[in-house]
Protein backbone atom coordinates (compact mmCIF):
# COMPACT_ATOMS: atom_id res chain seq x y z
CA UNK A 1 0.00 0.00 0.00
CA UNK A 2 1.05 3.75 -1.12
CA UNK A 3 0.72 6.75 1.07
CA UNK A 4 -0.68 8.42 -1.50
CA UNK A 5 -4.29 6.83 -1.68
CA UNK A 6 -4.31 7.25 2.22
CA UNK A 7 -4.02 10.96 2.19
CA UNK A 8 -6.34 11.25 -0.69
CA UNK A 9 -8.63 10.05 1.77
CA UNK A 10 -8.09 12.27 4.40
CA UNK A 11 -8.70 14.87 1.83
CA UNK A 12 -11.68 14.00 0.99
CA UNK A 13 -13.13 14.86 4.59
CA UNK A 14 -15.34 18.20 4.10
CA UNK A 15 -13.09 21.53 5.03
CA UNK A 16 -9.79 19.68 3.66
CA UNK A 17 -7.69 21.12 1.34
CA UNK A 18 -4.56 18.90 1.42
CA UNK A 19 -1.98 16.83 3.41
CA UNK A 20 1.28 15.53 3.65
CA UNK A 21 3.40 13.44 5.53
CA UNK A 22 6.67 14.07 7.13
CA UNK A 23 9.31 11.62 8.91
CA UNK A 24 10.59 12.44 12.26
CA UNK A 25 13.88 14.73 11.13
CA UNK A 26 10.63 16.84 9.28
CA UNK A 27 11.65 15.60 5.82
CA UNK A 28 8.12 15.49 3.35
CA UNK A 29 7.74 11.69 2.95
CA UNK A 30 4.45 12.29 0.74
CA UNK A 31 2.07 14.80 0.10
CA UNK A 32 -0.61 15.29 -1.39
CA UNK A 33 -0.84 19.18 -1.24
CA UNK A 34 -2.69 21.96 -3.68
CA UNK A 35 0.02 23.24 -5.98
CA UNK A 36 0.19 26.39 -4.82
CA UNK A 37 2.55 25.02 -2.69
CA UNK A 38 5.72 23.91 -3.29
CA UNK A 39 8.22 21.50 -2.04
CA UNK A 40 10.48 23.71 -0.03
CA UNK A 41 7.60 25.57 1.83
CA UNK A 42 6.66 22.04 2.69
CA UNK A 43 9.66 20.60 4.01
CA UNK A 44 10.03 24.11 6.09
CA UNK A 45 6.94 23.62 7.81
CA UNK A 46 7.62 19.57 8.54
CA UNK A 47 11.20 20.75 9.89
CA UNK A 48 9.43 22.97 12.07
CA UNK A 49 6.87 20.64 13.41
CA UNK A 50 9.53 18.25 13.93
CA UNK A 51 11.79 20.34 16.08
CA UNK A 52 8.74 21.66 17.67
CA UNK A 53 7.24 18.28 18.21
CA UNK A 54 10.89 17.14 19.71
CA UNK A 55 11.30 20.48 21.79
CA UNK A 56 8.25 19.79 23.31
CA UNK A 57 9.08 15.94 24.22
CA UNK A 58 12.36 16.61 25.58
CA UNK A 59 10.59 20.09 27.53
CA UNK A 60 7.81 17.68 29.30
CA UNK A 61 9.22 14.39 29.06
CA UNK A 62 5.76 13.55 27.52
CA UNK A 63 4.45 12.49 24.48
CA UNK A 64 3.35 15.73 21.95
CA UNK A 65 -0.33 14.63 20.97
CA UNK A 66 -1.69 16.82 17.98
CA UNK A 67 -0.90 20.39 17.03
CA UNK A 68 -3.70 22.52 16.12
CA UNK A 69 -2.68 26.09 14.00
CA UNK A 70 -5.81 27.82 13.76
CA UNK A 71 -5.22 31.02 11.14
CA UNK A 72 -6.79 33.96 9.35
CA UNK A 73 -7.40 31.82 6.34
CA UNK A 74 -6.73 28.49 7.66
CA UNK A 75 -5.83 25.78 9.98
CA UNK A 76 -3.38 23.28 10.35
CA UNK A 77 -3.60 19.93 12.03
CA UNK A 78 -0.06 18.19 12.65
CA UNK A 79 -0.61 14.38 14.07
CA UNK A 80 1.99 12.95 15.67
CA UNK A 81 2.43 9.54 14.30
CA UNK A 82 5.54 8.75 15.99
CA UNK A 83 7.85 8.44 13.17
CA UNK A 84 7.03 11.72 12.03
CA UNK A 85 4.01 14.22 10.98
CA UNK A 86 0.37 13.76 8.93
CA UNK A 87 0.00 17.16 8.26
CA UNK A 88 -3.47 18.46 7.40
CA UNK A 89 -4.39 21.49 6.08
CA UNK A 90 -7.68 23.21 5.97
CA UNK A 91 -10.15 25.54 6.66
CA UNK A 92 -10.17 27.86 9.48
CA UNK A 93 -13.09 25.92 10.73
CA UNK A 94 -12.35 22.57 10.08
CA UNK A 95 -14.16 20.33 12.27
CA UNK A 96 -11.17 18.61 14.08
CA UNK A 97 -13.02 15.99 16.01
CA UNK A 98 -14.59 14.79 12.41
CA UNK A 99 -11.65 14.97 10.86
CA UNK A 100 -9.87 12.71 13.83
CA UNK A 101 -12.20 9.88 12.70
CA UNK A 102 -10.91 9.43 9.07
CA UNK A 103 -7.34 10.87 10.20
CA UNK A 104 -6.96 8.34 12.97
CA UNK A 105 -7.36 5.13 10.90
CA UNK A 106 -5.49 7.07 8.14
CA UNK A 107 -2.74 7.28 10.78
CA UNK A 108 -2.95 3.51 11.34
CA UNK A 109 -2.91 2.85 7.84
CA UNK A 110 0.16 4.79 7.17
CA UNK A 111 1.87 2.72 9.71
CA UNK A 112 1.19 -0.67 8.29
CA UNK A 113 2.35 1.07 4.40
CA UNK A 114 5.57 1.94 5.78
CA UNK A 115 6.14 -1.40 7.46
CA UNK A 116 5.30 -3.12 4.36
CA UNK A 117 7.77 -0.98 2.34
CA UNK A 118 10.17 1.04 4.39
CA UNK A 119 12.35 1.27 1.40
CA UNK A 120 9.38 2.66 -0.61
CA UNK A 121 8.90 5.20 1.57
CA UNK A 122 11.86 6.69 0.87
CA UNK A 123 11.13 7.06 -3.28
CA UNK A 124 7.59 7.50 -2.64
CA UNK A 125 7.73 11.00 -3.73
CA UNK A 126 8.74 9.70 -6.70
CA UNK A 127 5.60 8.71 -7.26
CA UNK A 128 3.28 10.85 -9.18
CA UNK A 129 1.58 13.06 -6.57
CA UNK A 130 0.89 16.79 -7.62
CA UNK A 131 3.84 17.42 -5.82
CA UNK A 132 6.92 16.42 -7.70
CA UNK A 133 9.02 16.24 -4.56
CA UNK A 134 12.35 14.68 -6.09
CA UNK A 135 12.50 17.28 -8.70
CA UNK A 136 11.55 20.07 -6.68
CA UNK A 137 13.94 20.00 -3.86
CA UNK A 138 17.19 21.65 -5.99
CA UNK A 139 18.70 23.72 -3.05
CA UNK A 140 18.28 20.31 -0.62
CA UNK A 141 19.05 17.23 -2.28
CA UNK A 142 19.92 14.88 0.25
CA UNK A 143 16.06 15.04 0.87
CA UNK A 144 15.48 14.65 -2.87
CA UNK A 145 17.80 11.28 -3.05
CA UNK A 146 18.02 10.43 0.70
CA UNK A 147 21.19 9.43 1.97
CA UNK A 148 21.82 5.98 4.27
CA UNK A 149 20.10 6.69 7.08
CA UNK A 150 22.12 7.50 10.46
CA UNK A 151 22.05 4.20 12.45
CA UNK A 152 18.94 3.37 14.21
CA UNK A 153 18.10 3.98 17.56
CA UNK A 154 18.40 1.15 19.66
CA UNK A 155 15.70 -0.47 20.96
CA UNK A 156 17.24 -0.77 24.21
CA UNK A 157 17.07 3.20 24.29
CA UNK A 158 13.63 3.19 24.26
CA UNK A 159 13.96 0.92 28.18
CA UNK A 160 15.94 4.27 29.40
CA UNK A 161 13.84 6.59 28.23
CA UNK A 162 10.61 4.50 30.12
CA UNK A 163 12.49 5.20 32.98
CA UNK A 164 13.57 8.48 32.88
CA UNK A 165 9.93 9.20 31.87
CA UNK A 166 8.64 7.48 34.55
CA UNK A 167 10.79 9.09 37.47
CA UNK A 168 9.81 12.94 35.94
CA UNK A 169 6.14 11.39 36.26
CA UNK A 170 7.15 10.52 40.11
CA UNK A 171 8.90 13.93 40.34
CA UNK A 172 5.15 15.10 39.32
CA UNK A 173 3.81 13.06 42.27
CA UNK A 174 6.15 14.62 44.89
CA UNK A 175 9.45 12.49 44.95
CA UNK A 176 12.34 14.31 45.19
CA UNK A 177 14.77 13.38 41.76
CA UNK A 178 17.84 13.00 44.50
CA UNK A 179 15.28 10.43 46.56
CA UNK A 180 14.60 8.64 43.14
CA UNK A 181 18.48 8.34 42.44
CA UNK A 182 19.19 7.16 45.42
CA UNK A 183 16.49 4.34 44.90
CA UNK A 184 17.84 3.70 41.60
CA UNK A 185 21.33 3.46 42.56
CA UNK A 186 20.84 1.63 45.41
CA UNK A 187 18.65 -1.12 43.59
CA UNK A 188 21.92 -1.28 40.67
CA UNK A 189 23.92 -1.88 43.94
CA UNK A 190 22.22 -4.80 44.24
CA UNK A 191 22.07 -6.21 40.66
CA UNK A 192 25.56 -5.53 40.19
CA UNK A 193 26.44 -9.18 40.39
CA UNK A 194 23.93 -10.11 37.92
CA UNK A 195 24.18 -6.96 35.66
CA UNK A 196 27.43 -5.51 36.09
CA UNK A 197 26.53 -3.27 33.12
CA UNK A 198 24.02 -1.10 34.66
CA UNK A 199 26.85 0.35 37.54
CA UNK A 200 27.82 3.48 35.23
CA UNK A 201 23.48 4.00 33.92
CA UNK A 202 23.42 6.70 36.41
CA UNK A 203 25.87 9.75 35.74
CA UNK A 204 27.36 11.97 38.42
CA UNK A 205 25.08 14.83 37.78
CA UNK A 206 21.97 12.31 38.43
CA UNK A 207 21.24 12.05 34.73
CA UNK A 208 20.56 8.03 32.87
CA UNK A 209 23.17 7.81 30.02
CA UNK A 210 21.90 5.83 27.28
CA UNK A 211 25.76 5.15 26.16
CA UNK A 212 26.66 3.59 28.75
CA UNK A 213 25.41 0.41 28.10
CA UNK A 214 27.67 -1.85 26.07
CA UNK A 215 25.31 -1.45 22.82
CA UNK A 216 28.09 -3.40 20.79
CA UNK A 217 26.99 -6.45 23.14
CA UNK A 218 25.01 -9.29 21.05
CA UNK A 219 22.80 -10.25 23.54
CA UNK A 220 20.24 -6.81 23.62
CA UNK A 221 17.61 -9.11 25.25
CA UNK A 222 19.68 -9.38 28.49
CA UNK A 223 20.74 -6.27 28.82
CA UNK A 224 16.86 -5.30 28.60
CA UNK A 225 16.39 -8.05 31.19
CA UNK A 226 18.79 -5.92 33.58
CA UNK A 227 17.11 -2.47 32.85
CA UNK A 228 13.74 -4.12 33.78
CA UNK A 229 15.00 -5.49 37.15
CA UNK A 230 15.80 -1.88 37.57
CA UNK A 231 12.61 -0.93 36.72
CA UNK A 232 11.18 -3.47 38.80
CA UNK A 233 13.20 -2.55 42.11
CA UNK A 234 11.90 0.60 41.77
CA UNK A 235 8.67 0.13 41.37
CA UNK A 236 8.78 -2.19 44.59
CA UNK A 237 10.31 0.87 46.62
CA UNK A 238 7.38 3.30 45.14
CA UNK A 239 5.01 0.57 46.52
CA UNK A 240 6.58 1.10 50.28
CA UNK A 241 7.05 5.05 49.42
CA UNK A 242 3.82 5.81 48.28
CA UNK A 243 1.20 2.63 48.55
CA UNK A 244 0.60 0.03 46.38
CA UNK A 245 -2.60 1.67 44.40
CA UNK A 246 -0.66 5.31 44.34
CA UNK A 247 2.07 3.49 43.16
CA UNK A 248 0.79 1.36 41.08
CA UNK A 249 -1.63 4.21 39.27
CA UNK A 250 1.38 6.54 39.06
CA UNK A 251 2.99 3.52 37.32
CA UNK A 252 0.19 2.37 34.82
CA UNK A 253 -0.21 6.37 34.06
CA UNK A 254 3.17 6.04 32.40
CA UNK A 255 3.00 2.67 31.35
CA UNK A 256 0.09 2.48 29.37
CA UNK A 257 0.39 5.15 27.14
CA UNK A 258 4.20 4.36 26.25
CA UNK A 259 3.93 0.71 25.45
CA UNK A 260 1.05 1.36 22.96
CA UNK A 261 3.64 3.82 21.02
CA UNK A 262 6.62 1.61 21.87
CA UNK A 263 4.95 -1.99 21.48
CA UNK A 264 7.81 -2.98 18.56
CA UNK A 265 10.52 -2.04 20.24
CA UNK A 266 8.88 -3.83 23.74
CA UNK A 267 8.82 -6.75 22.12
CA UNK A 268 11.84 -6.81 19.64
CA UNK A 269 13.26 -7.08 23.35
CA UNK A 270 11.38 -10.29 23.75
CA UNK A 271 9.70 -7.92 26.43
CA UNK A 272 5.88 -8.06 24.71
CA UNK A 273 3.50 -6.72 27.32
CA UNK A 274 5.38 -8.02 30.49
CA UNK A 275 5.79 -4.91 32.28
CA UNK A 276 2.25 -3.47 32.32
CA UNK A 277 2.37 -5.68 35.87
CA UNK A 278 5.83 -5.66 37.15
CA UNK A 279 4.81 -2.77 40.08
CA UNK A 280 2.47 -5.44 41.36
CA UNK A 281 5.34 -8.79 41.58
CA UNK A 282 7.05 -9.54 44.12
CA UNK A 283 11.24 -8.81 43.80
CA UNK A 284 13.13 -11.50 42.36
CA UNK A 285 15.92 -12.95 44.10
CA UNK A 286 18.57 -11.20 42.43
CA UNK A 287 17.09 -7.93 44.71
CA UNK A 288 18.30 -9.96 47.67
CA UNK A 289 18.55 -7.64 50.73
CA UNK A 290 16.23 -4.99 52.50
CA UNK A 291 15.07 -2.27 50.76
CA UNK A 292 16.13 1.41 50.81
CA UNK A 293 15.01 3.68 53.54
CA UNK A 294 14.64 7.15 52.71
CA UNK A 295 15.66 10.13 55.05
CA UNK B 1 -0.20 31.03 42.82
CA UNK B 2 0.32 34.65 40.97
CA UNK B 3 2.59 36.54 39.82
CA UNK B 4 2.01 39.82 37.46
CA UNK B 5 3.98 43.32 37.51
CA UNK B 6 0.94 45.23 36.82
CA UNK B 7 -2.66 45.29 37.86
CA UNK B 8 -3.96 45.35 34.40
CA UNK B 9 -1.95 42.22 33.31
CA UNK B 10 -2.89 40.73 36.63
CA UNK B 11 -6.66 41.82 35.48
CA UNK B 12 -6.66 39.78 32.43
CA UNK B 13 -5.00 36.86 33.94
CA UNK B 14 -6.99 36.60 36.50
CA UNK B 15 -9.91 36.91 33.69
CA UNK B 16 -8.65 34.03 31.92
CA UNK B 17 -8.40 31.71 34.61
CA UNK B 18 -11.61 32.12 35.42
CA UNK B 19 -13.26 31.44 32.13
CA UNK B 20 -14.86 27.71 32.46
CA UNK B 21 -12.43 25.27 31.36
CA UNK B 22 -9.18 26.94 32.21
CA UNK B 23 -6.91 25.28 34.76
CA UNK B 24 -4.23 27.78 34.67
CA UNK B 25 -3.00 30.71 32.84
CA UNK B 26 0.17 31.94 31.76
CA UNK B 27 1.73 35.13 29.82
CA UNK B 28 4.74 34.81 28.57
CA UNK B 29 7.21 37.33 26.56
CA UNK B 30 8.76 36.68 23.22
CA UNK B 31 12.05 35.82 24.77
CA UNK B 32 10.61 33.02 27.26
CA UNK B 33 10.44 35.21 30.52
CA UNK B 34 7.43 34.63 32.01
CA UNK B 35 5.33 37.97 33.08
CA UNK B 36 2.35 37.21 34.84
CA UNK B 37 0.61 33.41 35.86
CA UNK B 38 -2.03 31.71 37.96
CA UNK B 39 -0.91 28.14 37.74
CA UNK B 40 -0.08 25.36 39.78
CA UNK B 41 3.52 23.97 39.17
CA UNK B 42 7.09 25.78 37.16
CA UNK B 43 5.67 28.61 35.22
CA UNK B 44 8.86 28.72 33.14
CA UNK B 45 8.31 25.47 32.36
CA UNK B 46 4.79 25.25 31.43
CA UNK B 47 5.64 29.24 29.76
CA UNK B 48 7.93 27.65 27.14
CA UNK B 49 5.16 25.34 25.67
CA UNK B 50 3.46 28.77 24.66
CA UNK B 51 6.73 30.17 23.14
CA UNK B 52 7.70 26.98 21.71
CA UNK B 53 3.66 26.95 19.94
CA UNK B 54 3.67 30.26 19.05
CA UNK B 55 7.11 30.67 17.62
CA UNK B 56 6.34 27.28 15.47
CA UNK B 57 2.58 29.12 14.44
CA UNK B 58 4.28 32.11 13.54
CA UNK B 59 6.63 30.73 11.14
CA UNK B 60 4.57 28.29 9.89
CA UNK B 61 1.55 30.70 8.92
CA UNK B 62 4.18 32.46 7.56
CA UNK B 63 5.55 29.30 4.96
CA UNK B 64 2.16 28.52 4.34
CA UNK B 65 0.41 31.94 3.67
CA UNK B 66 -1.97 31.50 6.31
CA UNK B 67 -1.55 34.19 8.94
CA UNK B 68 -2.88 35.81 11.06
CA UNK B 69 -2.16 33.09 13.76
CA UNK B 70 -5.21 33.35 15.84
CA UNK B 71 -4.64 30.54 18.16
CA UNK B 72 -2.87 26.66 18.87
CA UNK B 73 -3.69 23.80 20.71
CA UNK B 74 -1.45 21.35 21.76
CA UNK B 75 -1.85 18.10 23.80
CA UNK B 76 1.31 16.65 25.65
CA UNK B 77 0.76 13.50 27.86
CA UNK B 78 -2.61 14.33 29.69
CA UNK B 79 -2.39 17.74 29.24
CA UNK B 80 -4.25 20.42 26.28
CA UNK B 81 -2.70 23.72 26.00
CA UNK B 82 -4.32 27.01 24.41
CA UNK B 83 -1.62 28.75 23.17
CA UNK B 84 -2.91 32.39 22.08
CA UNK B 85 -0.40 35.44 20.43
CA UNK B 86 -0.78 39.24 21.79
CA UNK B 87 1.75 41.86 20.04
CA UNK B 88 4.47 41.20 22.43
CA UNK B 89 3.79 37.90 24.09
CA UNK B 90 2.51 34.56 23.82
CA UNK B 91 -0.50 33.44 26.70
CA UNK B 92 -1.02 29.95 27.29
CA UNK B 93 -4.02 28.74 28.73
CA UNK B 94 -3.93 25.39 30.35
CA UNK B 95 -7.32 23.28 29.82
CA UNK B 96 -9.49 21.07 31.75
CA UNK B 97 -9.97 17.89 30.01
CA UNK B 98 -13.46 18.19 29.07
CA UNK B 99 -12.99 21.66 28.22
CA UNK B 100 -13.39 22.88 24.34
CA UNK B 101 -10.01 24.21 23.14
CA UNK B 102 -12.76 26.15 20.57
CA UNK B 103 -15.17 27.84 22.91
CA UNK B 104 -12.44 28.43 25.27
CA UNK B 105 -10.14 30.34 22.53
CA UNK B 106 -13.43 32.25 21.20
CA UNK B 107 -13.99 33.31 24.51
CA UNK B 108 -10.19 34.02 25.72
CA UNK B 109 -10.03 35.43 22.47
CA UNK B 110 -12.75 38.51 23.26
CA UNK B 111 -11.29 38.35 26.89
CA UNK B 112 -8.07 39.77 25.48
CA UNK B 113 -10.09 42.29 23.23
CA UNK B 114 -8.29 40.09 19.66
CA UNK B 115 -10.33 39.85 16.87
CA UNK B 116 -11.70 36.08 16.02
CA UNK B 117 -14.09 35.80 19.76
CA UNK B 118 -16.60 33.76 17.89
CA UNK B 119 -14.12 30.54 16.77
Amino acid sequence: MSFEPILKEINGVVGVSGSFLCDEEGAVVASDMPVAYSHEQLAAVGRLLAQTVAGLALARRKKVKDIDLVFGTGRLVAKNTVKGCLCILGAPDLNVPFLNLTADLAIRDLKHAAKEAPQAAQVEPAAPLEVPLAQAAPAEPAEAVPAPEAAPRPAIHVLIDFLELLLTHLEEHGIGRQDLLKILSHRIRRLNAVYPFLSTLVTPDGQLDPASLPLDSPDQRGMAEGLVAVIHGLCFSLRGIMGEAKAEAAYAGVYDEYYVNHRAEFVSLGLGDRLRKIVQEPLPSAHAGVDIHLD
Amino acid sequence: MSSAPDGTLQAAVGALKALPGVTGTVVVARDGVVIAHDIAGNPEKEGAVAVYVGHAAAKIGQSLSLSPFRWAVVGIGQETVLVIEQQDSYVGLFLDERASPAMVAGRALSALGLQGGSA
